[in-house]
């Protein structure tokens, strides 16, 4: 029966002269980056595009974890301020983060990571250091002391970086890239939730990617149709831990005091063109508060942004006012950027 | 003839009320503890002038009868193949049906306890040797029973790290060794001195019990020895674990070293499709072969048992029966949570290409190569999954109604698709190109994320009637695996 209808298919395409190949849809799953990963990529091979995709995934965790003794970045920040060659990947990153540190005024800071290992974050064994050790480990936070120069990188002593705020937007580009160079058509990525899409769907529509509601996780936030964007949330939903005085620390750190960032907002979701960038953003917007991350969009017209506050508002800039569809009870208010 | 009237009485109690008891489980609690209650008084009271066949009833009860069978239910939820009726019907009820009877047990031993319990601690040279050795192991079956109990109940068990209420939980292994021998404690010394049924009783308890060994040790061999199966993602999955791991999202750094051990281990065993496929069949023939084992305990115990032969093996036998069923229970607990491991390759690759003939389909393009591709991972993906999906709490087969206007079969579809670091199920209930229900559970070390992702994707896909939501932003783990085997049951359905 199958092979009938098989052969009457191939008849009726041939009559009509209807030529048009319909790409083909490749989809992997992979756990990598300490997170689960699901790429779908249409095209005339996109299995090709996916393994090389998925190779290159496993590359750049290689090279960016902290906790890896191989890495090149547990050398660097083992490398007790001696200048340390590093692969031009990590370079990039590492020229990134300092100018979009500049460009935040320190919102993020990838040289954070010894404050954030101090909560445990890093291994789980969370704790609430002291306000001394925290002083203490400031000290040595400070994007603009690392010098530069083409691939090699200076760290001050005690100074230690990490990639965790824009690897995966880093890493997601890269997946863009690699399925571009490899005839791939259309695509939607999500790297543990930080979504990025290449085109539209297949039929035209645009990609309906939800926004998880971070007062109940189960539920969606709201839909936003987009083509050709990253859509990268960063909450405090997904990484806390209770303390012992009962409140939550989230793992989003505030260089500016050493502390899970408090500053009224509970998920902030970016939306841009780059995947790193939104990255970068979604963490910076989140410890910059709403004001602040209000006044960066006005002199940034380069992303759109869905910022959740505490107090169960929702703040959407006007770029997005027509593709985000609010399926919460939560109050929605549009932010322009001439007012 | 008691416990085949409470085997009897169980098995239509699952059959009728297990729906219920998992919907309503409260009651049935109340329930139980009121019987339990009852028959406990009556003990105490030791009414004498009771109609024979009331007596009988009562014995369900008061001895524990039902009480037994239910927990041989419970037992043989576990041990019965991957996907048959009775692990559909007993896997989403086995918390429930064990809290209810571990209530019924209580009842029997508080009525008992009166007697025996007071004569251990007060007289216990008065008691014969089976008596006492009964109601020692009751005392430690009870020291089992009730924190397990406790922990089933799910207010409890959501508190508690699924890993380690699962390796608590597999002290119940060494409930059910002490259940027999508890049992036959009791009866064999009576079957052997020749009293009406005993022999009878002996038998149908070995049968049950030992039977639950040996299919419940070959499900576990059979999976061990596919294991390799899972090596191939798992040993990607526990490399990437190896390396990485970036500080904003990171695990316990022991939690890398673990993974090291276990990622030797598979790779030791990494095999291709073909050895894994052998090892399974090994696994088969090794314990289809062992089969004439625990036929051949039932039978020496029964034969032992009979009266005639009245003399010195009582004792000896029993130790073998102990001898037979503790080892084996220790050899299950290392395996336990390696589910559906073959499961784990359709996920991945054949659900992928199920979705695309089933999109290419609706765009009525299809090319040859898709069609013929269908029919490859369609089959496997039915095939796998009537043999293997387990705990799916599917209630009935894909019914057959030759309805041509509608796209999909009426019916429950179960499918899978690998999750964040496990199996991720879902069935999927179809009226007339509807979907109605969405039902799932996880294998992932720590359901957590599949909660968060099923409240999400389930209510969105029965409200648009598609996975039409392409992807998530924010932390989200299973959510694709959900949309994967929720499409995949789909393809199962389809006409």
């Amino acid at each position: 029966m199958k092979r009938i209808s098989v052969v009457f298919c191939l008849t009726a395409l041939l009559v009509t002269g209807c030529g048009k190949k319909a790409p083909v849809k490749g989809s992997r799953d992979i756990f990598a980056m300490d997170t689960y990963m699901n790429l779908q990529a249409y095209g005339d091979a996109p299995e090709d595009a996916l393994e090389k995709a998925e190779t290159e995934i496993l590359r750049l965790e290689k090279l960016l974890s902290v906790t890896d003794n191989n890495s090149q970045t547990y050398k660097l920040n083992a490398s007790g301020g001696s200048p340390t060659e590093v692969d031009a990947d990590v370079s990039a990153l590492i020229r990134y983060g300092i100018d979009m540190g500049k460009k935040t005024e320190g919102s993020l800071d990838i040289t954070v990571y010894p404050v954030l290992r101090e909560w445990g974050f890093t291994t789980g064994e969370y704790s609430i250091p002291s306000d001394r050790r925290i002083d203490e480990l400031l000290k040595n936070v400070d994007y603009s002391k690392i010098i530069l120069d083409e691939n090699t990188v200076t760290l001050p002593v005690g100074a230690e970086v990490d990639f965790g705020a824009v690897a995966k937007g880093f890493t997601s580009d890269r997946v863009m890239e690699i399925f571009k160079e490899n005839g791939v058509s259309f695509a939607i990525i999500s790297l543990g939730g930080n979504v990025q899409t290449m085109g539209r769907k297949t039929d035209g529509s645009l990609w309906k990617v939800a926004v998880i509601d971070p007062f109940d996780t189960d539920k969606t936030l709201g839909i936003l149709e987009t083509a050709d964007k990253a859509v990268i949330t960063s909450g405090n939903y997904e990484r806390y831990f209770t303390g012992e005085d009962g409140r939550n620390y989230c793992h989003i750190i505030d260089p500016s005091t050493g502390r899970p960032a408090e500053n009224g907002l509970v998920s902030v979701t970016i939306i841009g063109d780059s995947g790193l960038m939104c990255d970068a953003l979604s963490t910076a917007i989140f410890v910059m508060g709403r004001d602040k991350a209000e006044e960066f969009w006005r002199s940034n017209d380069d992303f759109e942004m869905i910022l959740v506050e505490s107090n169960g508002k929702i703040v959407i800039t006007d770029g997005i006012e027509d593709s985000f569809e609010n399926l919460s009870k939560l109050d929605l208010e549009v932010i322009a950027h001439e007012s | 003839m008691l416990f085949l009237t409470a085997l009897i009485l169980a098995a239509a109690f699952v059959l009728l009320c297990g729906g219920l008891l998992k919907k309503y489980p409260v009651p049935f609690y109340i329930a139980a503890f009121v019987v339990s209650a009852g028959a406990a008084a009556a003990t105490w009271l030791n009414i004498r002038e009771i109609p024979e066949s009331v007596r009988f009833f009562m014995g369900l009860f008061t001895r524990g009868a039902f009480a037994t069978a239910l927990w041989c239910a419970v037992m043989w939820g576990g041990a019965f193949p991957n996907g048959s009726r009775a692990v559909k019907k007993i896997m989403p009820i086995r918390g429930e049906l064990s809290i209810t009877a571990a209530f019924l047990t209580l009842g029997h031993n508080i009525g008992y306890g009166k007697t025996y319990f007071n004569m251990l601690f007060t007289n216990a040279q008065r008691m014969d040797q089976g008596q006492l050795a009964a109601s020692i192991l009751t005392i430690a079956m009870l020291v089992i029973m009730i924190p397990l109990t406790v922990m089933s109940f799910p207010k409890i068990r959501r508190k508690m790290k699924p890993k380690l209420w699962k390796n608590i939980q597999r002290t119940a292994y060494l409930f059910y060794a002490m259940l027999y021998i508890h049992v036959m404690l009791l009866t064999f010394p009576l079957a052997q001195r020749g009293r009406d049924g005993y022999l009878f009783s002996v038998g149908v308890y070995s049968v049950v019990f030992i039977g639950y060994a040996y299919f419940r040790i070959r499900k576990a061999v059979i999976r061990a020895c596919s294991k390799s199966h899972r090596a191939r993602i798992f040993g990607k999955f526990c490399r990437i674990l190896r390396q990485k791991s970036l500080p904003y999202d990171s695990m316990p750094a022991n939690f890398f070293l673990d993974f090291d051990k276990i990622m030797l281990e598979i790779r030791t065993r990494r095999d291709s499709e073909h050895a894994l496929k052998k090892f399974s069949d090994k696994g088969r023939i090794i314990m289809n072969g062992a089969a004439v084992l625990p036929i051949a305990v039932i039978v020496l115990i029964i034969a032992v048992g009979r009266p005639e032969k009245t003399d010195i093996p009582q004792n000896d036998e029993v130790r073998q029966t102990v001898a037979a069923t503790v080892p084996e229970t220790t050899s299950e607990t290392t395996e336990a949570t390696a589910v559906s491991e073959s499961r784990t390759e359709i996920s991945s690759t054949e659900v992928s290409e199920t979705t695309v003939t089933s999109e290419t389909t609706t765009q009525t393009e299809t090319t040859a190569a898709a069609e013929e591709d269908e029919e490859v991972p369609e089959d496997e993906v039915s095939e796998e999954n009537a043999e293997e999906s387990e705990e799916t709490p599917v209630e009935e087969e894909p019914q057959p109604e030759p309805e041509p206007q509608y796209v999909y079969n009426n019916g429950d579809y179960s499918a899978s698709a690998y999750g964040y670091d496990g199996e991720v199920f879902v069935t999927v209930t179809i009226e007339n190109d509807v979907i109605t229900s969405i039902t799932g559970h996880t294998d992932e070390s720590d359901p957590w994320y599949y909660d968060c992702a099923a409240g999400q994707v389930i209510p969105d896909i029965i409200a648009s009637q598609s996975t039409s939501v392409d992807a998530y932003s924010g932390a989200t783990y299973s959510s694709e695996a959900i949309k994967s085997a929720v499409q995949a049951a789909l393809e199962l359905a389809r006409k």
